[in-house]
């Protein structure tokens, strides 16, 4: 009796007490996934760390240092090139000595764009535009522009958002709070200040990131404004506001708030809908945004692509939302750093593959077009390769090139056998050729068995073929629920059409059986008949 | 043979198709019997284990690596123990005249109607393909609207009671069954804690003096 008292009490007490949950940081040594289940399963890394750029291989110490004596300048000749063709006159020359030696951090990267086999950055504490060629030399520092006919002399004051268009580099210049627009032979083409709206009677014009189409429209994340992403004309002039992000809140806070006092309201955190953190737009001009997570915690919409209208069309179709980390540490324990992702910034390829940034963890998460995980890579730490305050990211040359602030530097991170296998695959599937897509997956399902969006793409391609009952293997390993009932109808109606007599057969003999007696009844009455 | 056939299928029956002469038949003719609600009891929980694992691809949601037949198993048996408990106490107050056993014989054959459909619509949900899943949602439906329904009725005749008095008791009822459950936890993390201090005594005094 004893003996069963403490069973009992035992499977009863183990009910309430065992809740072990799988972190992602149990994997973090060797790469992760997550899987459909949400819970992070060992996988490789698709990118890995390739090279560090400090400020040291860029050659910006001896900007800093050697600018007293230009003599020691032209050692160098990227140098030489770069003072050569820095298209300033006397004075400006001037100024940039004296402006390059005030500097108090050898290297501050803000942000970044990649076009045409080039890198914009800006630097927000040297207040600078850096230009880097496709081998990451420096082609141009500059700190002071001119216009085109050498009359004013510009300089940008904490410069923290950049974008570059086939005939213009646009900068957002936050501190000077306006927009500043150069030529691609960085001379001033106009400057646009504060943009006549309402919301800056009150409010400082501080534009942190911008963006711009292909019609010269501008995109322009402003600090402090929540009605969300400013849309302005090409020629500066203000439009709309566009993307904004809904405010939640949940029912039985909003029946609280009734209840509150004027005194007790204004003691409440505001709640406020999330402000954007970075955006870029690809070709077809949709903006690809990030946010934070809002003040309730809701990290659904964290990620968002919005079209000429206004409204988020991102894709969720893969087996969570797309909003990076998806299991996480509630309260904070040691140095692990608890809550949702912090997506600050995302990067796009062009068969519609996206990276978002993690600045909290350090991490990159990759994304098809569907809104799929792909891969996750990166992480944060002090070791050679990973990141200290990663603050922006875009691809360059096929390459993800990381903006690090903490440890003054560019990181680049290039594909690994696995990810090139993957962005392979995608880039068949994207094109719509799913055989040689299957093929390329069938590659990565050998090197992860556990990676489900493989068995996917290999089912996709047997079930074009007709072979169901392979494809649905596969699907039910990739736990796509809709295209195992597709494959599962064509299964069943070929298993109906072979075995047809079969089970012709023995639904008959059963109907027979069972509706024996009256059948028999019937023979009888009709042999009485006959008689 | 027959006496089980009779016991085990077509009693239940008879009372899913006539719940009010069912349960009165039960209660006054002890034509129920305890060894056959604790079969279904029983079949109950061997439903929740089966469709954990067993459901088709289509409607199956869960983990099989999480398979935890315990904590399946003990959610149906707390739910009918403290639905009984919270119902018994409820009513023996405000003169219900059914006993304690025959409340509990109610709950479980009101069960009835789920393992019926619940078994063979794991073996259908293999069958289904993707727009057919929708039978399956429905018959699950059926099963549960057919659970409430006996268990509301069979309130009704175990207790004799009218109507709206049914509708009363069964909100008491779900009050009485928060405030065991609040109170039972209370226990749980009391016992856990005192378990937890003299666990933490012995260690300091077997570091301090042994």
């Amino acid at each position: 009796m004893k003996k069963k008292i403490f069973l009992i009490s035992f499977i009863v007490l183990s009910l309430f007490t065992s809740f072990s949950v799988v972190k992602a940081e149990d994997y973090e040594k060797d790469g992760y996934i997550y899987s459909y289940w949400g819970k992070a399963i060992p996988s490789a890394y698709g990118m890995s760390h390739i090279h560090t750029y400090d400020p040291y291989t860029l050659g910006l110490d001896q900007l800093g240092i050697d600018t007293k004596n230009p003599d020691d300048i032209y050692e160098s000749d990227w140098l030489k090139y770069w003072y050569d063709h820095s298209f300033l006159d006397e004075i400006a020359r001037l100024k940039l000595d004296v402006g390059i030696k005030e500097a108090n951090s050898i290297f501050h990267p803000q942000d970044l764009f990649s076009y045409n086999n080039k890198l914009y950055i800006v630097d927000s504490k040297n207040n600078a535009l850096l230009v880097l060629n496709q081998y990451y030399q420096l082609e141009a520092y500059l700190q002071l522009f001119t216009d085109a006919n050498m009359e004013d002399v510009y300089d940008l004051k904490e410069p923290s958002g950049i974008a570059v268009t086939d005939d213009s580099i646009y900068i957002a210049d936050t501190d000077n709070e306006r927009i500043m627009v150069l030529d691609h032979e960085y001379k001033v083409k106009k400057i646009f200040g504060t943009p006549e709206d309402k919301t800056f009677d009150e409010l400082a014009f501080k534009p942190l990131k911008i963006s711009v189409d292909k019609t010269g429209r501008i995109y322009v994340i402003v600090r402090d404004v929540f009605e969300g992403i400013i849309e302005l004309n090409s020629d500066g002039s203000f439009n709309r506001y566009t993307g904004v992000n809904p405010i939640s809140m949940n029912v039985i806070e909003a029946i609280w708030r009734r209840f509150y006092t004027e005194e007790q309201l204004k003691q409440m955190k505001l709640y406020l809908p999330t402000s954007f953190t970075n955006m870029i737009i690809d070709d077809l001009g949709f903006i690809y945004a990030t946010s934070k997570a809002d003040s309730s915690g809701n990290d659904q919409n964290m990620i968002k692509k919005i079209n000429t209208k206004g409204i988020d069309v991102l894709k969720r179709n893969g087996y969570d939302v797309p909003k990076g980390d998806l299991t996480y540490i509630q309260v904070k324990t040691g140095n692990l750093q608890k809550g949702p992702s912090e997506l600050v910034d995302i990067a796009i390829n062009d068969i519609g593959m996206y990276t978002v940034l993690d600045q909290k963890r350090g991490r990159l998460f990759t994304y098809d077009n569907e809104g799929r995980l792909l891969y996750i890579s990166a992480d944060k730490g002090d070791q050679e390769g990973k990141l200290g305050n990663p603050v922006a990211v875009t691809y360059f040359n096929g390459d993800l090139v990381v903006l690090d602030q903490d440890n003054k530097s560019l990181e680049v991170y290039g594909l690994t056998e696995f990810g090139e296998l993957i962005n392979e695959a995608i880039k068949y599937h994207y094109e719509g050729d799913f055989e040689k897509a299957a093929e390329v997956w069938t590659e990565v399902a050998k090197l992860n068995t556990n990676y489900e969006i493989a068995y996917v793409g290999i089912g996709k391609s047997l079930l074009r073929q007709g072979k169901y009952k392979e494809a649905l293997e596969n699907f039910k390993l990739g736990k796509d629920k809709y295209y195992y009932g597709k494959a599962y109808e064509g299964y069943r109606k070929e298993f109906l059409n072979n075995n047809f007599s079969i089970i012709m057969t023995v639904t008959t003999i059963v109907i027979l059986y069972l509706f024996r007696k009256p059948l028999i009844d019937i023979f009888k009455k009709d042999r009485e008949d006959e008689e | 043979m027959h006496l089980i056939i009779n016991n085990y299928l077509k009693f239940p029956a008879y009372i899913l198709t006539h719940p009010i002469d069912g349960f009165e038949q039960m209660k006054r003719e002890k034509k129920g019997k305890l060894s056959v609600a604790f079969a279904l009891l029983f079949f109950t929980c061997l439903l929740q284990i089966m469709n954990y694992q067993y459901l088709g691809f289509l409607v199956n949601d869960s983990n099989p690596q999480e398979l935890n037949s315990i904590k399946l198993t003990s959610f149906i048996i707390i739910f009918v123990l403290l639905f009984t408990i919270g119902n018994w106490s409820i009513t023996t107050l405000l003169d219900g005249k059914g006993k304690f056993k025959d409340i509990f014989m109610m709950v479980c054959y009101s069960l009835f109607p789920i393992v019926l459909i619940g078994y063979p619509n794991i073996l259908l949900s293999h069958i289904y393909t993707g727009d057919e899943v929708s039978f399956y949602y429905i018959a699950q439906g059926i099963g549960s609207f057919l659970l409430v329904f006996l268990i509301f009725l069979g309130l009704l005749v175990v207790h004799e009671y009218s109507l709206l008095r049914t509708v009363a008791t069964v909100i008491l009822t779900l009050l009485a069954m928060s405030v065991i459950l609040f109170i039972s936890l209370l226990l749980f993390s009391l016992a856990q804690q005192i378990l937890g201090f003299i666990m933490g005594l012995y260690q300091e005094i077997t570091w301090r003096y042994f």
